[in-house]
């Protein structure tokens, strides 16, 4: 894989919460899944920014959603991971696997 | 549902980019919505707060690393597109309201333009007339003589007491300077130059630095060494075209070969005439050459530098302590001391007072324009407080409110700026013209771009603050409560006539104590230019002749060549009199000495002091149409032979002669401090002239001695006549040159401006004056009709009530109408009152009229009233058109 495709380990958490999100990933769900999981506060900016990171590697994909059906209802930017995106994905966490073999951390989790 | 705050709404859509800054905010609302709900609306804009500042860096590195010039230009583009929408609204909406636009914009520009343009006289007169490093340390050095009476005699230091000072090192710096005219031969002839000569040091302390070429040097001063000169910019360019091939040139000065070295620039030329260093135009320089004794050669005035932390009395003390020791090396010297007069002192004092007075008229002005912008912005209060609510309920932000009217605000203040600074450089150059004949000092006066700074500024700055004012009179309003006509408690009590009746009262009052003010010094002006000066002035030319040194050593060659040019001039056409004297009125020199009559013991009193004298030739009283009370002219033989002879005035006879007795055949001395002269027989008595400026006091007494008495080497040619000044300068430089072909004329001019000019001070004060009565007038009667359309607007629905119930327009008008002129009348017997008690500080600057002069106070205050009832009437046209049903159905 070439090495522009090695992922950041914010890009992976925004990645993985768009997987586990499927079709109600946007701003709003991906930043609060992360900040729940991952237990730290994470900004709106930080995950447009990586969005657009991601979106210029071709990694994820946007759509809008249809309006939500509520007075002044807004349509959503709703995105999901392109399949170079899931390939990309796979491999960063199959490396990081491969890394912790063998090692105490690999043991304890 | 409350909002987030508005500025980190700002600060997200500033710092996140177009392709997800909608989101971005889109999501935080979202989010925040939920968190008010959970948690409750501080608690939300708190969150909100941080997630936004937390944004900015994630945003900005994404920005910087993809180089993201469209983000910047985003930026900008945004801030445009506000400021020219904001500006666009401001412009419809002062245009739609053009009755108050304007008067504002005028306030503004009169307030600034007066203030500006008066601290820049000031500036240039009397906070910094010598515009140079070191110019608040520049002394006058003279030395002077006391009379018994505590009058002095200042002339300049000798060079003894010069050498001296400079030994001791008393000052930092020595410069003299010594005005002159001088011949300078140029292609069409010889011409005069005034100009002086000057030290090499006196250039460089006023900083002078050469436009062309160089300035004097130390060796140039050395007598002998080399003959330089230095062109002023002026001269350089119309004598010698601008040509930078001059310098370096042989000119030929009152006969003698100058190098040409130099040009001085204008800026140099200025403050060498701006009264510190005399007067006189100074078109051409040559260097003031050195002594054997180091000192200057002749009497040249002198001017120094104190040194850094001296004071001028320290200085002053060293000159006296000095002054023993000099005084012993000169025979005579012991009755003189030194003096030393700084610059503030040396310029004009008079004026200085006068521009004091002034100024506090404008701060008068400046007044009266704040309290009527204050009326005028409230009046626009009430007229928008309808608009701004609905725009408040259909959602403008109260941001976005205050933009605009921010922008209202500051488009009026640039329009306004711009008037300002028109009125300003016109007032400026007025000043100048009028002024800058008798005061000097004034023609170095600029426009003074730090009080335009501040005057600006602070004008902004207050224009800015009003006009928020009708958004902070909304106080807590909300946009639903503003569609319901909900009143802030604010303004459910709005101020009434009272306060505004006071603003009016106030504003008439200064109005008035402006008018009178201007009242009183045009009638001192009006009467001083209808004094009669004393001769017939009417097509009176008078051109200066002035014998060159090195020729005409004998008085009797230099009597010849006047009366050669008189008798050429005599008789041809256009030309009616013609005549010559030493001098002509009002530049008469002064005669010191007292007159004695023979037989009679001397007489010590001051009043046959003489108090000018003049050298007249026998055609001199017919040239100036001066009718003998008693007696004759002098006769051509009686100038031959030198005969000792006089001419008085009626009123030095009637003060030698109470009774009578005496006058034409008896016979008079003149005793001065030199001793008496022979006795002379009085051959004639003419009428009493002014002799230096129109305001000469008639009680002096004048005399009048033959040309041979003391055959003068520069003289007055008078010549009445038709045609213009070229003409008669033509005729008489043809006559002159009939005779000396090397020999120029001065500068021709009429005696009846040179008496203009000689109250060019009490023009000047007059036209400042009247312009700012007038401005003040003029604002005044805007405040009543501010003040009153204000009454009458929020009065409306009471006026529709009573039209209503059968009151007729008749009724309403008498109603406003009285309302309005209490207010005037009161205020004019205010500022009547403020005049009288004031009056004090104008005394001094009137003439033959007295600051509580009662004509001039009824008559002022009658134009106050007239303007002020003027206003009034036309508010009540507003009253009169209220439609008592439309008043009815507001609120």
């Amino acid at each position: 894989m070439p090495k522009g495709d090695h992922l950041a380990e914010f890009e992976i958490y925004v990645m993985l919460a768009i997987l586990r999100l499927q079709d109600d990933a946007y701003g709003v769900t991906i930043r609060r899944e992360i900040e729940e999981r991952a237990g730290r506060p994470v900004s709106i900016g930080a995950v447009y920014a990586t969005l657009g990171r991601l979106e210029e590697k071709a990694m994820v994909e946007f759509r809008s959603s249809d309006p939500a059906p509520v007075q002044g209802g807004r349509s959503k930017k709703l995105v999901s991971l392109t399949s170079d995106g899931l390939s990309a994905l796979e491999h960063s966490t199959a490396m990081l696997h491969r890394m912790m073999e063998g090692t105490p951390i690999a043991q304890r989790g | 549902m409350p909002r987030p705050p508005a500025l980190f709404r700002v600060l997200l859509k500033v710092f996140a980019d177009d392709r997800f800054g909608e989101e971005a905010a889109a999501d935080l609302q979202e989010e925040f919505e939920a968190m008010v709900r959970a948690r409750g609306a501080r608690a939300a804009r708190r969150w909100y707060r941080e997630q936004v500042l937390r944004s900015v860096a994630p945003f900005l590195v994404w920005r910087l690393t993809r180089d993201d010039a469209a983000w910047r230009n985003g930026l900008r583009r945004m801030a445009w597109s506000t400021l020219a929408q904001d500006l666009r609204y401001a412009v419809r909406s002062l245009t739609g309201a053009r009755g108050f636009s304007a008067v504002v914009i005028l306030t503004f520009a009169l307030g600034i333009g007066a203030n500006t343009a008066v601290f820049s006289l000031l500036h240039s007169l009397v906070l910094e007339p010598l515009p140079f490093q070191g110019g608040d340390r520049m002394v006058q050095l003279w030395r002077y003589e006391e009379y018994e009476d505590g009058r002095r005699a200042l002339v300049p230091p000798v060079a003894p007491m010069v050498a001296a000072w400079q030994d001791e090192g008393v000052f930092d710096a020595m410069g003299a300077y010594a005005e002159e005219e001088f011949h300078l031969t140029v292609d069409e002839g010889v011409i005069s130059v005034m100009g002086a000569r000057a030290s090499p040091g006196l250039l460089s302390m006023v900083a002078a630095t050469p436009l062309h070429g160089r300035l004097f040097g130390l060796v140039d001063g050395i007598p002998g060494h080399g003959n330089v000169a230095l062109l002023s910019e002026e001269l350089w360019t119309s004598r010698f075209g601008a040509d930078p091939e001059a310098l370096g040139r042989t000119v030929s000065i009152d006969g003698a070969p100058f190098t040409i070295v130099g040009v001085v620039p204008r800026s140099v030329r200025r403050v060498l005439e701006g009264g510190f260093f005399g007067s006189q135009p100074k078109a051409l320089l040559l260097p003031l050459t050195a002594d054997a004794a180091g000192g200057w050669s002749g009497s040249p005035n002198l001017v120094a530098r104190l040194k850094e932390g001296t004071s001028v009395a320290t200085a002053q003390e060293q000159m006296n302590v000095i002054q023993p020791r000099v005084a012993s090396l000169i025979e005579g010297e012991s009755e003189w001391h030194p003096l030393a007069v700084p610059a503030t002192e040396a310029l004009s004092f008079n004026v200085r007072r006068g521009l004091w007075v002034v100024f506090g008229a404008v701060g008068v002005v400046l007044l009266i324009a704040c309290a009527n912008i204050a009326t005028l912005l409230l009046v626009r209060r009430l007229a928008r407080a309808d608009e701004l609510r609905v725009r408040l309920a259909l959602g403008a932000g109260r941001g976005r409110l205050g933009g605009q009217l921010i922008s209202e605000g500051l488009l009026l203040g640039a329009v306004g700026i711009l008037l300002a600074v028109l009125s300003a450089g016109w007032l400026v150059h007025g000043a100048i013209r009028i002024a800058g004949g008798a005061i000097p000092e004034i023609r170095a006066a600029r426009l003074d771009m730090d009080a335009l700074a501040f005057a600006v500024g602070t004008g902004l700055v207050t224009m800015v603050a009003f006009s928020l004012i009708p958004l902070l009179q909304l106080g807590k309003l909300t946009p639903a409560g503003a569609l319901t006509r909900e009143r802030p408690r604010e303004t459910r009590r709005p101020v009434g006539w009272a306060a505004h009746k006071s603003l009016v009262v106030g504003q008439v009052a200064l109005a008035t104590v402006l008018v009178l003010s201007a009242g009183l010094l045009s009638n001192s002006l009006g009467r001083l230019l209808s004094v009669d000066p004393g001769i017939d002035t009417e097509g009176l030319a008078a051109v200066g002749l002035d014998l060159p040194r090195t020729r005409y050593n004998v008085g009797a060659e230099r009597i010849a060549l006047f009366d050669g040019v008189v008798r050429g001039l005599d008789g041809k056409p256009g030309v009616d009199e013609v005549g010559w004297a030493r001098f002509v009125p009002p530049r008469v020199a002064g005669a010191p000495g007292r007159v004695e009559v023979e037989g009679r013991p001397p007489d010590e009193e001051e009043r046959n002091e003489a108090h000018a004298g003049n050298w007249v030739s026998p055609s001199y009283f017919r040239a100036v149409s001066s009718a003998f009370l008693d007696g004759r002219s002098f006769t051509d033989a009686e100038i031959a032979d030198r005969a000792e002879v006089v001419i008085l005035n009626r009123t030095g006879a009637d003060r030698i002669w109470p009774d009578g007795e005496g006058g034409v055949g008896s016979r008079v001395r003149l005793n001065s401090d030199f001793g008496p002269s022979p006795w002379m027989t009085v051959v004639g008595i003419v009428p009493d002239y002014k002799a230096w400026w129109l305001g000469d006091r008639p009680d002096r007494m004048q005399i009048y001695l033959p040309v041979s008495n003391v055959p003068p080497r520069s003289g007055v040619l008078l010549i009445r006549g038709q045609g213009d000044l070229g003409d008669l300068a033509s005729l008489v430089q043809a006559q002159v040159r009939r005779l000396d072909a090397d020999l120029p004329i001065g500068e021709i001019y009429w005696v009846a401006d040179a008496f203009r000019q000689s109250i060019a001070r009490q023009r000047f004060q007059a036209f400042l004056l009247s312009s700012f009565g007038i401005m003040g007038m003029l604002l005044a009667v805007l405040g009543v009709y501010g003040a009153l359309s204000l009454s009458v607007t929020q009065r409306t629905r009471e006026i529709g009530v009573r039209l209503a119930l059968g009151a007729t327009r008749g009724d309403v008008t008498r109603k406003v109408l009285v309302q309005g002129l209490k207010a005037v009348t009161a205020g004019t017997v205010i500022g009547l009152f403020l005049s009288y008690f004031t009056s004090g500080f104008l005394a001094d600057l009137l003439w033959e009229i007295r600051a509580t002069d009662l004509p001039t106070y009824v008559a002022c205050a009658g134009a106050v009233i007239l303007a002020g009832t003027a206003a009034t009437w036309v508010s009540t046209r507003r009253a009169v058109g209220i439609d008592p049903v439309d008043a009815l159905k507001r609120e």
